[in-house]
Order: C-alpha cells, then structure tokens, then sequence
C-alpha cells in the first residue's frame, strides 16, 4: 500500500490546522473569551488583598463595598465569557471533527478493494469514529485549557514577580525540575495508551465478525471460543490502562503532595520572615497563599492536558496515515468506448508473490457476445473478473478495451458500463429499492420497479410488507438465497449496463426461478456483451464462447459442442454435472 | 407488527424500565472490598482537604496575634505551625491513591460488563440478530461502555467523585459551621434554588443523550455497510452517493451532540452563576463581619476559602445526576440485549449418546417480519447412514429446514426430536457436537487456515486437520499457499475464492468428526466434480454418515437415498426419487431440468 508521503509531526500539525482555518473565526472568539476569562480568575485574590490590608483595618466600610462591587462585576463577567467559550468550542470540535469524519470516509472509499480484504471492517469503524472522537478532545478539555492554564499560569507569576522578585524567582526553582518530571512520566505512558487504543479497535472487530457469524458459532458450540476471544483482546486493554493508570495517578498523587502543602512550607518560611520584619503586608502575605496554591493547579492541569493530546496526536496520526494512502487509480480518464471488443492479453496476475492465481491469460470478448468462463474452483476465474472491474491491476500483460488498455480510461466510467452480479451477494441494511438502486437516487423508483419484473422478483417483492419499501435485515437474512439472487440480478438490470459480468450468481437458484431468469437474462443480453462465471448448463449451452480454465490457465476456447469432442477433462466436468445430457448426445450422436 | 428498523434512530426513547440502582449494586458487590478502600480514601481525601483552611486561617492569627505582641521568638511558634501543616500533607498523600485506584476500576468494571453481555448476547436466538444489527451490538459493547462520560467511567469516578463532593461539602459546612454558625447560613441561600432548577432539566437530559447514542449507532450501521460491501459501491460507481450518504447521518449527530453540548454547559452555567453570587456574598457579608472587627482576619480569609472549596463540589453533585442519567441509558441499552428472550434451557437436560434419528413433528417457524410461516407443519426423518436431499423453489424454506434442525430457531408449533426427545429438553451442545454444518454462506474467521478448520473439532490434531482438508480437496491449494496452513485469513475470508471458502467451510465440518452433516446449497459454489469427490471421500470416511443436503443441482440426487420436495415452507413430499417419479408433478418438476438439458441439446 503506497503513500504520498511520511506524516512527520510538522505536517501532520499543518494538515490539522487546514481543519481549524475555516472555523479560525469560531477559534478566535473562543481564545479571547477564554483569555479574558483566565485574567478575570488572577483579579480576585488582588482585590482580597486591598480588602484585608485597606478596607478592613482602616475600618473602611464604603471602600470595601466598593471592592465588593468589583469583585461582583469580574465574577458576573467571568461566568457569561465561560459559556460564551464553552459553547463555541464545543461547536469548534464539532465542526472539525465532523470534517474529519467526512474527509476520512470519503478518502476510504476510493482505496482499492485491496485495501479492504487487508484491513477488518471493525477496525476501519473505529478509525472513523472512535479516533476521530479523541481529536475532539484537542478542543474540549485540552487543546483550549491547555492554552488557558499556561496564561494563568504566567499571569499569577507575572503578580509574584511584581510583589517581589527575590521570592518569586525562589519560587520558581523547583517548576522545571517537576515539569521534567511529568513529560519523562508521561513520555513512558505514551506506548500504554497506543496499546490501550489498538485493543479497542481489535475488540470492535472481533465482536462485529463473531455477532456476524453467529449461526456458525452456535451450531459449533463455539460460544466459549467466541467469549473467550473478546474477553483476552478486553483484558489486555483493561491491562494496560490499569498499569498506565496507577503510574499516571501516583505520579500526579506524589506531585500534588510537593506543589501542595510542602509547597506552602516553603512559602511561608520565606514570606512569614518578611511579614514579622515589616517589608511585606499580611494581605500580601495572604496573595502569596493563594496564587501559590492555585500555581500548581494549572500545571497539573497542564499535565493532564497533554496527556489528552497526546492520544489525540496519536490518533490524528493514525488518521493521516490513512488519508495519505494512495487512491485506487483513477485511470487517466479516457472515456471508454466499448464498440468491439474487450481483451485479454497475456494476463498474469498473483495476490502474494510468488503465488500466481492467473498465468498469460489471453481471450477476447467480443461485443454482444456472451463468453463463459468454467472450470474448476480456484483457477482463476473469480480474479479474472475482479481484473475486468479494475479492482486490480493485471501484474504483467494487459487488458484492453477497444484496444485501449484499461489502466488509461477512467475508472469509474468503465465500471458504470459494467453491470456486477457477485458470488458474495452483498444486501445492505435498508430497504429493497436502496438495494436495488444501491442508494443511487438518480435511478427512479419506477426503474428499479421494472428493473425488478425484469428479473420476476416483483412478485415475492410484493409480498413483504412495504412492497419495494420494505426494511432487509443485515445482509438480508430476512430473505432466502435465492431471493437475494434476484434482487443482486436486478441491481444489474436497473443500472443499463452495457456489460454484464456474472460471477455464478446463477448457481444455487432452484430451476423453476432459473428459467425465469434464463427468460429475462435473454432479454437483457439482447444486444448487450456478457461474461458468465458459469455453473449452470444452460448458460454455458448459451454461450458464444467458453473459456476452460485450469491452474490459472485457458487450456481451451470454443463451443460446447466443439469442447466436448475435444477436451476430455470439459467432457468430464459437463459428465458430473449434467449426467443425462451426455447419455442423451450419446443417444443422438 | 411491522419490520424492526433497527438501524434509524426513533423518534423518542423507548428504554426498558431497568432498576438502575439494583444494576449498579450487584456490579459493585462483584469488586466489594475495591468499593471500601475507595470510600475509605475519599473520606480521608475529604477531611485533608477540609483541613489546610482551617490551618491558614490559624495561621494568619497567629501571625497577625505575633505582629501585635511583637515576639522575637516568632518564627518558632510559625514553624510549629508548620510542622502539622506537612503532617496533614502525608496524610494527602496516602489519600491521593484514591483517584489511580479509581481510574483502574473503572477499567475493570468496563472489562467486566462487556464480558458479561457479550456471553449473554453469544447465548441468544434467530430473533435477537435480526432485530440488533451487528453495528449496534457492536457500538453498545463498546462506545457505550468505554471512557469518559460513558458508563464504565460513570460507575466508579463518576459516583466517587459525588462521594467526593459530598464528604468535602459536608466537612466543609461542619467546619464552617464550628467557625460561625450566622456566615454559614448565608452562604447556604442558593441551595433550594439549585435543587429545584436541576429537577426541572432532569428528563430532557435523558431523551438528548439517548437520540445522541442512536446517532452514533447509526454512524456505526453505515460504516459498517460501506465497508463490508465496498466491492458493490465500487462496481456500480455509487462512492458519491454514499459519501452523502454518510454526511446525512454524521449531520444528525453533529444536531444531537450540539444539543447535548448546550444543554450541559446551560446546567453548568445555572450553578456556577450561582455559587459566584454566593461568593459574593461572603466578600460582602464576610468583609462587613471583618471591617466591623466581629470576625479576624483569619476567619474571614478562611470562609472565603471554604466557599471556593465548595463550588466545585457543589457543582460536581448534580453532575452526578447528569452523568447518572446517561449512564442509565448505557445501562438501558445494555438491558435490552440481555432482557431480549432467549431459547428456554431445560433445568436437567437430557443427554444425547450417538444421534440415531433427527426428527421433525410438525414443525412450523415465522420469521416474524413477513407474512405466512417459512416452514409449515413439516414433519421428516432423518436416520444414520441415510442421506436425505432437499429440493425446492426458492425461499420454500430449505435453509431454515437446516436451521431448524440445528435447534437454532424457536419453533412456532411442533417441535424437533432427537432419538424421540424433543430437542428443547435435550443437552443442545451434545447434539450439536455430533452435527456439522456447512451453511450457504461460507462464514470464516479471522485467523489462520488451521484456526478455522480446527475450529470445528473439539480435538484437533494435524491428522484430523489433513484428512479434513483432503477430503474438501483443499490439500493442493492449501500447498500452494507460501503460509500453507498458517496462511492468515481475513474476516469472512475475502482473500480467498468463494469456492474455496466454501471447501473451508466443508473441512470446518469434517473436522467435527460428526454424526450427520447439514449441507446448506453448497452447490453454488462447488462443481459438480468437487462434489463428486468429496461424496466419495464422506463415504470413505465414514459410511455410517448421515446428511442433508440442500440442493438445486439434479446431479447431487445421485448420491442420495431420498428426497424431500419443499415448496412455499411445506413438505410437499418425502421419498425415494424413484417413488416420487411417480408423482406427476414431480416429474414435471424434474423433467423441466432434464427438458432444458435435451432442449440445448
């Protein structure tokens, strides 16, 4: 999987801030309320400090309501910038995050399938959602407050230094060595915390895999291997936040008992000497209790908030990792033009190397012929197809379209020629016409309503409750086999395609239903190119051509007619298959 | 009752009514002694916290007292002072355990909960997974359950944080109470206010939350959807539309996150506005008190510092509400996986030797959603040795037939009988330990080649592993691997060809060693040469082996004694294909295959 480029720390912080610009407004209005808010907590031990060196031994009752007023003015203000900045950042992160949800969503969907058959579906869910919701702590209790505690910090050592300089600059000593401290602890947490995170995306995909499988897991007596598999990936994240949490905790515990009461010591014994020698007030005194109490909230506060953007980093990164992977090629945007033929040239392709599922694979389609493909499970055929879908590239030959090879006609307008009928029905939670029209509302209603006849699923549509409107269950499972057969089919017939690529969709449909669709899928080739992964007789009978591969291999092209005078091993296939029809061409022949 | 929507939000909150507090009080009897040691340090937290005020405050008198009497041996009486200041500071030490021991419950209980709910959920039926999306169950086992504000968070720092406040608002007012009865009145005012305001946004705080999570249950539907059917999204072009797709319901949750956001920050505005004009107060009753020299220096200072310590507390206690309300939704939500009716145990179950007979006595099944039944009054044998093929149009009901044996759907009527016991008073997992099964759908897991094959044995071994593998002709293949055996598979096994996942599937079933074997039309994605083999090999294997194979092939019928004709859920009839040839309709059935193979011909 190739990426644009390494996501290093300075471009993932540019990347992030594109994010912010568009809000920068929201982000300023946020800041200042903030800011303002900040100063207006450092007013108030200034204003006790008049009180108690002034109003109160001055006896000054007017002046101290006037102290009191003020206090009242800074407290009111204090409150309504809190929620001013509450709500706007909350609508900050919001808005990013929901941004990033998009961007990381929409980047997903145009990497190629490879990428998915690498990558589980759980974990790609809590990339999408529950990373991105750990971004949005870079505005709520983080990002912001980190910005808020660093002024109110040097706000209240800006006072100190003011009062006296001497005690302030020893005050301040021990801070580098404590700060130290909390970075080198919280640097040995970081690697907890990515565990804790990859255990929760690993819990994510097992239960979804396993609710999934479920009919599997009961009729096997697996419930125990099932709970036992969550409980282990559970366990582990609850291990590792149980260790990351008591280094984190007696860290902050041991801190707190230094900044707190020791730190009071400290202050006293320096400032109490003073008071008694008649340099400094006791409302001076009193301020220096109270900043230095207050000093070391926000810098625990600091600790704490880098820990939350911290794993907000490491989330971001996870996230940019992904947005920096290579799209699937887009194809250099040639419209295709598909008048005579589609060809395989020389095809080789393996999944792993040194693992060839397709080697020097050369036919031709020809328009408005029918070609299928057979022969026996895991030659090739499957691949074949997904190689016509562009959802990987041939290793070695090509494939050309009209003689222009696939790679240099735009991607996606190839595929909307194609109509892609799987072995793997996939049926999405949502209604019969969504899954018909693939939640594509260009396609009319009464489209894929007739789309439906065509394939004569209109009538058992027509029983469910709700007609086309009616609710499928996850994957359909309120369906049968075959219903869900039809409704795939019908996919195909809404979309028009100009051609059909079936991959033994046709296979496990009872006969009744398969003459109906026989019927149908006559009209719908009518005109139009197919290329059948064949199980069936009968569209095998229909063939212009059929294609015998073997070992990913063609070891024969032709009739049905002509393979079964010279392929003895298509003769054996048809044998086991169609046990009476041989005896029959024996009978006639 | 119409089809379960369980993928769009409702429009209101239809929670079961779950007793909360019971809940929480058998979780915490689970971790008993971790609680006591939780209260024990609160408390101690508590009354450390309560104490520094109350010794500033001595401490500015006696300097105040020291500055008038004009000591010399000042300092000494100061560090005296001191000394008990760093006492209680161990104190607050031992006592600062508290919030790390916190934070490892709430790890522990998060972990406990899923474990638990997820084995319920492993516990239950057919109608549970039709009404839950796996995107739902998913989110609930985890976004409801992990980190802050969620519900693990919630039951322990959540309630020990009120425990917090209340001890220290509580410490608080009984030592301002010891320091002036008349200044602690006053500051009391706002109280009943609070109260009464929080009641009054109590129920619409539960509504928000709850249409918030069905926000994100829905986020989770549709990235799972998009992800596991990427290939369809690609190969119709339809990218686009899911990617608006997607902003519609990431819109909806940006409504109900925002709404959540502004009703919590109106709450917290409400008390914090509050509790400053208490402060306020206290600087103007308090200073009045000082200036008129009723109260010192010390006292006034110490008041005021007592108020600051209980504005966070006193906010932090209707949070608990707050956050109590949305846990109770997680726990809600939890509930209602459990509470979902499961398959009736028998209390002393019969035990199941070796599986002679599988019977069905009238046995009918709905799936609930749709009218009519999927299989109606169906009544068949299947005995050892004997292998039965099932025929039918489409969604006659022949893949619930095999789930039905399987006992993994509740019958309506009738019931399924093994060895002439009823399969609900048997030992279930005994049956099932004897039965394969290979379903439609090839239903892999993530893990390597041999995980899954051996995921079918109760006693696997490289030799039952071989024999497996070969007899679902997978050994070439599975040589060819550059892993071999080790090779990893993705989830549903996408990496590998639907024939071959298949044949995974079939050696799953071999590898049970099993009594009968449930084929489910594995004809879609097997040819009729594979199929071949592995009949001759099953036979090979164990020519005792009865099976049930669905199938639409008339090749397959070869192989089998009888035939079970199903059609719209009935079992039309039951026989040997000979005896059935004599049924005309039957033999139209069968001679239209056969006529579209002389047609072509």
């Amino acid at each position: 999987m190739k990426s644009k480029k390494p996501a290093g720390p300075r471009i993932g912080l540019k990347r992030f801030l594109s994010y912010l610009s568009p809000y920068w407004g929201l982000f300023l209005l946020g800041f200042a309320a903030m800011a303002l808010s900040t100063i207006a907590k450092l007013a108030g031990p200034l204003i006790l400090r008049a009180l108690v060196d002034e109003s109160i031994p001055n006896k000054d009752l007017a002046g101290m309501i006037r102290y009191a007023l003020l206090y009242l003015g800074i407290i009111v203000a204090m409150g309504a910038l809190t929620y001013f900045q509450t709500t706007t950042i909350v609508k900050l992160g919001l808005n990013v995050v929901t941004n990033v949800k998009r961007d990381l969503f929409a980047h997903l969907l145009t990497l190629p399938v490879s990428y998915f058959d690498k990558h589980q579906v759980g974990e790609l869910m809590a990339r999408v959602e529950n990373d991105t919701e750990k971004v949005k702590q870079l505005f709520s209790e983080t990002g912001i407050m980190l910005i808020g505690n660093i002024i109110y910090f040097f706000g209240i050592f800006g006072v100190f230094i003011a009062i006296d300089a001497r005690i302030a600059t020893l005050v301040f000593i021990p801070m580098p060595f404590l700060l130290a401290a909390f970075f080198f602890i919280f640097d040995r947490l970081r690697p907890l915390y990515e565990k804790g995170r990859k255990k929760y995306a690993e819990i994510t995909a097992i239960a979804t895999e396993f609710a999934q499988g479920i009919e599997v897991v009961q009729a096997f007596n697996r419930e125990e291997h099932a709970a036992s598999r969550l409980e282990r990936a559970s366990k582990e994240k609850r291990d590792a936040e149980i260790r990351s949490g008591m280094i984190e905790y007696s860290t902050m515990g041991f801190m707190n008992f230094l900044g707190g009461p020791m730190f009071m010591v400290l202050i006293i014994k320096l400032v109490a000497p003073q008071v008694f020698a008649g340099a400094l007030t006791v409302g001076t005194l009193l301020v220096f209790i109270e900043y230095g109490m207050r000093l070391f909230e926000p810098l625990f506060s600091i600790g704490e908030n880098i820990r939350g953007i911290q794993q907000a980093r490491v989330a971001l990164g996870r996230i940019f990792g992904i947005l920096d992977l290579e799209p699937e090629p887009v194809g250099s945007g040639l419209e295709p033009r598909f008048e005579r033929e589609i060809e395989f040239r020389d095809v080789s392709f393996e999944y792993k190397p040194g693992e060839p599922v397709l080697d020097r694979v050369s036919f031709t389609i020809p328009r408005g012929q029918t070609v299928a493909l057979v022969g026996p499970s895991g030659s090739g055929k499957t691949t074949t197809v997904s190689l016509l879908c562009g959802f990987y590239a041939a290793g070695s030959g090509s494939i050309l379209v009209d003689g222009v090879p696939l790679g240099e006609l735009s991607t996606q307008a190839w595929r909307r020629k194609i109509g892609l009928v799987l072995q793997d029905i996939y049926l999405f939670p949502g209604s019969i016409l969504e899954n018909v029209r693939v939640y594509d509302d260009a396609l009319a209603v009464e489209d894929a309503e007739a789309a439906l006849r065509t394939v004569h699923a209109a009538d058992f549509v027509a029983r469910l409750p709700g007609g086309i409107g009616a609710e499928l269950h996850e994957r359909g499972s309120n369906l049968s086999m075959g219903e869900k057969q039809l409704l795939s089919f019908a996919r195909a017939v809404a979309f028009g395609a100009e051609l059909v690529i079936m991959d033994e969709a046709t296979a496990s449909v009872d006969v009744a239903t398969e003459r109906k669709i026989q019927r149908s899928l006559d009209v719908l080739l009518e005109g139009r190119t197919a290329l059948i992964v064949a199980h069936r007789l009968s569209s095998i009978l229909k063939a212009d051509k059929i294609l015998f591969f073997k070992d990913g291999r063609i070891i024969a092209q032709g009739r049905h007619d002509e393979l079964i005078e010279s392929l003895p091993e298509y003769r054996e296939l048809v044998r086991l298959q169609f046990p009476d029809l041989i005896a029959e061409t024996e009978s006639i022949a | 009752m119409s089809a379960p929507r369980a993928t769009e939000p409702d429009g209101g909150a239809k929670a079961p009514r779950v007793d909360h507090i019971r809940w929480i009080g058998r979780l915490w009897k689970e971790k008993a002694w971790l609680i006591v040691v939780l209260f024990a340090l609160t408390l101690l937290s508590s009354a450390v916290a309560v104490t520094y005020p109350y010794l500033c405050k001595r401490l500015l008198d006696t300097i105040q007292g020291l500055l008038e009497s004009g000591a010399d041996d000042a300092m000494r009486e100061v560090d005296r002072l001191l000394l008990v200041f760093a006492a209680v500071g161990v104190g607050g030490l031992v006592a600062s355990l508290f919030p790390g021991i916190r934070g490892v419950t709430n790890s522990i209980f998060e972990h406990a909960i899923r474990s638990k709910y997820w084995r319920k959920v492993l516990a239950k039926d057919h109608s549970f997974f039709s009404k839950f999306s796996s995107g739902d169950i998913v989110t609930r086992l985890t976004d409801d359950i992990y980190d802050f504000p969620k519900l693990s968070w919630f039951l322990c720092s959540g309630i020990f944080r009120a425990v917090e406040s209340i001890s220290k608002v509580a410490f608080c007012l009984g030592a301002m109470f010891l320091l002036d009865w008349k200044l602690t009145l006053l500051s009391l005012i706002p109280l009943p206010l609070m109260i009464a305001l929080f009641y009054v946004t109590q129920d619409r705080i539960y509504d928000t939350f709850q249409k918030n999570q069905q926000a994100i249950s829905a986020i989770n539907t549709r990235l799972e959807m998009s992800f596991s059917g990427v290939r369809i999204i690609k190969a119709y072009a339809c990218e686009d539309k899911y990617r608006r797709f997607f902003s519609d319901v990431l819109k909806t949750r940006w409504n109900t996150e925002m709404a959540v956001a502004r009703l919590e920050v109106v709450l917290h505005m409400i008390y914090q506005y509050i509790d400053y004009v208490a402060q306020v107060g206290i600087v103007f009753a308090g200073g009045l008190m000082a200036v008129r020299g009723r109260i010192s220096v010390g006292t006034f200072y110490a008041f005021y510092t007592y108020l600051s310590m209980l504005i966070y507390p006193i906010l932090d206690i209707p949070q608990l509400f707050v956050s109590g309300k949305r846990a109770f939704v997680n726990i809600d939500r939890l509930e209602e996986l459990a509470e979902h009716p499961e398959p009736s145990r028998p209390a002393s179950p019969v035990p199941v030797g070796d599986v002679a007979t599988i019977e069905l006595d009238g046995y009918s099944f709905g799936y609930g959603d749709r009218p009519g039944e999927a299989l109606s009054d169906v009544s068949m044998t299947l005995r050892r040795g004997e292998r039965v093929g099932v025929i039918g149009p489409v969604g006659s009901g022949k893949s619930t037939l095999l789930k039905a044996l399987l006992g993994l759907l509740p019958a309506s009527s009738g019931r399924v009988l093994v060895n002439g016991v009823d399969l609900r008073e048997a030992d279930l997992a005994a049956y099932r330990a004897r039965i394969g099964y290979v379903p439609q759908e090839a239903l892999l897991f993530s893990g390597t080649l041999r995980d899954n094959v051996d995921l079918g044995s109760d006693a696997p071994s490289d030799e039952l592993f071989r024999v497996s593998v070969e007899a679902a002709q997978l050994t070439e293949e599975l040589s060819s691997f550059a892993d071999g055996e080790r090779t990893a598979v993705g989830q549903r096994g996408v990496s590998l060809s639907g024939g071959q996942k298949q044949r995974m599937a079939i050696a799953r079933a071999v590898a049970r060693e099993p009594q009968f074997l449930l084929f489910d039309d594995i004809t879609a994605s097997l040819d009729a040469s594979n199929e071949e083999r592995l009949m001759r090999r099953l036979d090979e294997l164990d020519p005792e082996l009865g099976y049930l194979i669905v199938s639409h092939r008339l090749s397959t019928l070869q192989y089998v004694d009888r035939v079970l004709y199903l059609e719209d859920g009935k079992a039309r009839a039951f026989g040997t294909h000979e005896e059935l040839m004599d049924l005309p309709w039957y033999r139209a059935f069968i001679t239209e295959h056969m006529g579209a193979a002389v047609e072509a011909g």
